[in-house]
């Protein structure tokens, strides 16, 4: 009978002799002769070291000692043909092959599950051979691999889990997930309880329970990403090109100002968006501003100065508009000339029903406005509308 | 049982008569004894203006009310628990004797000791959840005003209103130092800060509420009667923490519209030819490129013209204390350094409720004006209260608080002059 290194040699030797055939009937000139003679050696090596290999028995059993042959390693047939290599290849090539006209996540994952496997595989084939003790080999394996495979299949586990969780919380509605939380969280206690209560469970009993709740909340988990998340709202992104004007109307004196952007960082702004200093709103072509602690909508409020406060402005009409803050005109003297710029600060142009942050200082007091440019809150094209600023 | 041996008669018959023991325990008792008193009468203070436990308002009341049963069920549950824990350390003692028997596990027990805890919080909670939100409740307001912190000082602007008073409030009013309030009127504060982060406690009259730059947060307050209820920054914000305080100054309703509107009249320039007149010269060339005086008017080209400060191209905070009626306040620089004497701050504070609005609206009268303090600070601020505010400490070219403006003693005397008149 063969021994494994034999079959490995004479494959070689037979591998060797058919390429250096192909290429003495494909190649002609010089090339030709040193390939066929390069092959030919190569053949010959592989042969001799293929009668060596063969009659040693892979050097794992001395020649002096020809009964052991039947006991050695070598001599012994694998612990069995087994399917799952070829199941987790298959896999990884499918994963493979689908992510890369997919996405590229399957891809990687197709690329881990094929390593693992070949990982996995190869572990497996070595150790199956390390001894003639097939008891000996398992624990050899299981030695080796467990500590990879029991935290890695740990992990996957856990996420799984918590995958399927989120997805459960995110497509219930905002109500409807505490109520399942707290459901849920009952369960848990309830069961806890029962078994805390029992002098004795049954080992299999826990198993089935943990089972069929691991079960659910996978499938479930696996049901609701299906479904998709129920909608959630985003929080306004500025463009640089949104951010260019403070006004719309073409005609207005105020181009040549230097514009400021707000809600830059918008997700970072949601805990001041529970405290402005006022809400003003927009609704039905009227702009108004409501103050906690003042009964109904106002047409003025007062700043502090040199204060930076943040009003959140909502828009509730169809029409988008861009809320501005009017703190007076600053003027600077380049080359004895007067050049007046206004302060204007304008949040995003927003649609409707959106909501933002307008972060507005007013430095100086209202007291040095010009009588007919009072500090204001206004929205560029609604004329009429305007929420008057006193900065005391 | 225990192999230790005996003591012996004689051993016995010495310890009867010298009993060192007793000692002792009589030694420790008497340590425990006054260190417990030491910590009762560190308690005690004859005058406490910022003592939590004798509210002046409803909102006070409420945290009262709230607190004292809390700290007597805490206190009965310390008490037990350190009770039974000194018990068993004295009544269990090792004296050489066996380990007694281990049980493990008494349902009856850890059952009473779960529910005990829970109802005991379940009570605390409800009643601290109600508190909570009766505090919160900003519906009912009948006043409103903007509080903002700076370093180091406070400000308070009395925005227009229908509130405060029975005819509103139609011209706003900026203060600081003290925040005046009509008593039995829910205020409502709108609390903020141009810096850092603050927190304003008149502990008399409500709890804390932190000042949060870029962040309007509300706190209810409401006085019984009339009265000057003192209070302290509760948020260590910098160098001058410690000096920066407040005070609320509750006025009936009367007293109150006349305050306010002292607040809003008409400025009126000191006589010309006198020190004060020239001190207005000195304050608009000094003082007022961050000081505002409101209406306050200089002549240029023969035309009037307001003279409008400007602390924001001065100021880190980008705004300094309006003195337009300083002299209707008691202290200056957050409070800190009294305008008054400190007889007539005693006769003030000490005033009964009926006579206390009558006695401050009189403001700082030439006889209770304490001279120095203001003096000292338009010398020197700095020296007074550390500030950062020297020169080279400056921040993008800006002072953080009043620095030293080396005014010559002359210029102090037309300064304070000037200062003296703003009523």
């Amino acid at each position: 009978m063969l021994t494994t290194g034999s079959k490995l040699l004479l494959g070689g030797t037979v591998l060797s002799a058919l390429t250096a055939v192909v290429w003495g009937v494909t190649s002609s000139g010089a090339s030709g002769y040193v390939g066929v003679i390069g092959l030919v050696s190569l053949a010959l090596a592989f042969a001799l070291l293929f009668g060596v290999n063969a009659y040693a028995r892979d050097c794992n059993v001395p020649v002096s000692a020809p009964d052991a042959a039947t006991a050695s390693a070598a001599a012994k047939h694998p612990a069995g043909p087994g399917v799952w290599p070829a199941v987790a290849g298959l896999f990884g090539i499918g994963g493979i092959a689908l992510g890369t006209f997919t996405k590229p996540i399957v891809f990687k994952a197709g690329v881990i599950v094929l390593l693992a496997a070949l990982v996995e595989w190869l572990v497996q084939a070595w150790s199956e051979r390390v001894s003639a003790d097939a008891e000996y080999n398992a624990s050899l394996r299981k030695r080796v691999l467990h500590p990879l495979e029991m935290p890695l299949l740990g992990a996957i586990g856990i996420a799984v889990m918590i995958y399927s969780f989120s997805r459960i919380m995110l497509f219930l509605s905002k109500s409807a997930g505490p109520i399942a939380f707290i459901i849920v969280g009952v369960l848990i206690l309830a069961f806890a309880t029962m078994f805390a209560l029992q002098p004795t469970v049954k080992r299999g009993v826990i198993i089935g329970v943990c089972a069929i709740g691991a079960i659910g909340l996978v499938s479930a988990g696996a049901a609701m990403a299906i479904g998709g998340q129920r909608r959630i709202d985003r929080h306004p992104i500025t463009s640089d090109d949104d951010s260019a004007q403070c006004l719309r109307d073409e005609n207005d004196v105020l181009n040549n100002a230097e514009y400021e952007e707000i809600e830059r960082h918008s997700s970072e702004r949601v805990s001041a968006k529970s405290s402005p200093a006022a809400e003003v709103v927009l609704e039905n072509g009227k702009l108004t501003a409501h103050i906690v602690g003042v009964d109904g909508p106002q047409t003025a409020i007062t700043i502090a100065r040199s204060n930076p406060v943040n009003l959140l402005f909502t828009n509730r009409d169809a029409e988008k508009s861009r809320l501005t803050a009017f703190a007076g005109t600053e003027v600077t003297t380049v080359n004895d000339v007067d050049i007046k710029t206004d302060r204007l600060t304008c949040t995003t142009l927003l649609k409707q029903n959106a909501q933002t942050l307008l972060t507005v200082s007013f430095p100086k007091t209202s007291a040095s406005a010009a009588p007919d440019a009072p500090f204001k809150l206004f929205l560029p094209g609604l004329d009429g509308q305007e929420i008057l600023v006193t900065v005391p | 049982m225990s192999e230790r041996s005996q003591p012996s008669s004689t051993e016995e018959t010495r310890s009867q008569v010298t009993n060192p023991r007793g000692h002792r325990i009589r030694r420790a008792v008497l340590a425990a004894g006054s260190l417990a008193a030491l910590a009762l009468l560190a308690g005690c203070a004859k005058d406490a203006p910022q003592d939590t436990w004798h509210p002046a308002g409803p909102n006070a009341e409420r945290i009262d009310n709230l607190q004292k049963p809390v700290f007597l069920i805490a206190g009965i549950v310390g008490v037990i628990v350190f009770g039974a824990v000194g018990y068993c350390i004295f009544k269990y003692r090792d004296r050489g004797q066996d380990i007694p028997e281990q049980t493990h596990g008494k349902p009856w027990l850890e059952i009473m000791l779960t529910i005990i805890p829970a109802v005991i919080l379940l009570f605390v909670g409800v009643f601290t959840v109600s508190t909570v939100f009766a505090l919160a409740k900003t519906s009912d307001t009948q006043c409103i005003i903007n509080v903002t912190g700076q370093q180091w000082w406070w400000e308070y602007d009395y925005p227009v209103q229908d509130g405060c008073l029975p005819g509103g409030i139609t011209t706003p009013i900026v203060t600081s130092g003290e925040l005046v309030i009509p008593t039995q009127t829910r205020i409502l504060l709108h609390v903020t800060s141009r810096d850092v982060i603050h927190s304003f406690w008149i502990p008399k009259l409500n709890g804390k509420r932190d000042a949060v730059p870029g962040r309007d947060q509300t706190l209810r307050m409401e006085a019984d009667g009339p009265g000057m209820y003192l209070g302290q920054c509760t948020e260590f914000c910098g160098l001058s923490h410690a000096r920066m305080r407040m005070a609320a100054v509750g006025l009936d309703t009367a007293d109150f519209a006349s305050w306010a509107e002292n607040q809003v009249a008409t400025y009126t320039p000191p006589d010309e030819g006198t020190l004060a007149a020239t001190g207005q010269s000195t304050f608009v060339a000094q003082c007022s490129r961050c000081h505002q005086v409101n209406g306050l008017t200089v002549d240029v080209n023969g035309v009037s013209t307001p003279v409008l400060s400007n602390p924001d191209q001065y100021e880190v905070s980008g705004a300094a204390p309006n003195l337009t009626n300083l002299m209707t306040r008691t202290t200056f620089a957050g409070a800190t350094f009294d305008l008054m004497t400190p007889q007539c701050l005693d006769k003030l504070q000490s005033a009964p409720p009926d006579q206390f609005g009558a006695l401050y609206l009189q403001g700082v009268t030439p006889d209770c004006f304490d001279e120095a303090n203001l003096r000292s600070w338009i010398r020197n601020a700095p020296a007074m209260k550390p500030m950062w505010a020297s020169e080279a400490d400056k921040v993008d070219g800006k002072y953080r608080g009043m620095p030293d403006l080396n005014l010559t003693e002359t210029q102090i005397d037309e300064v304070v002059a000037y200062l003296q008149l703003r009523k």
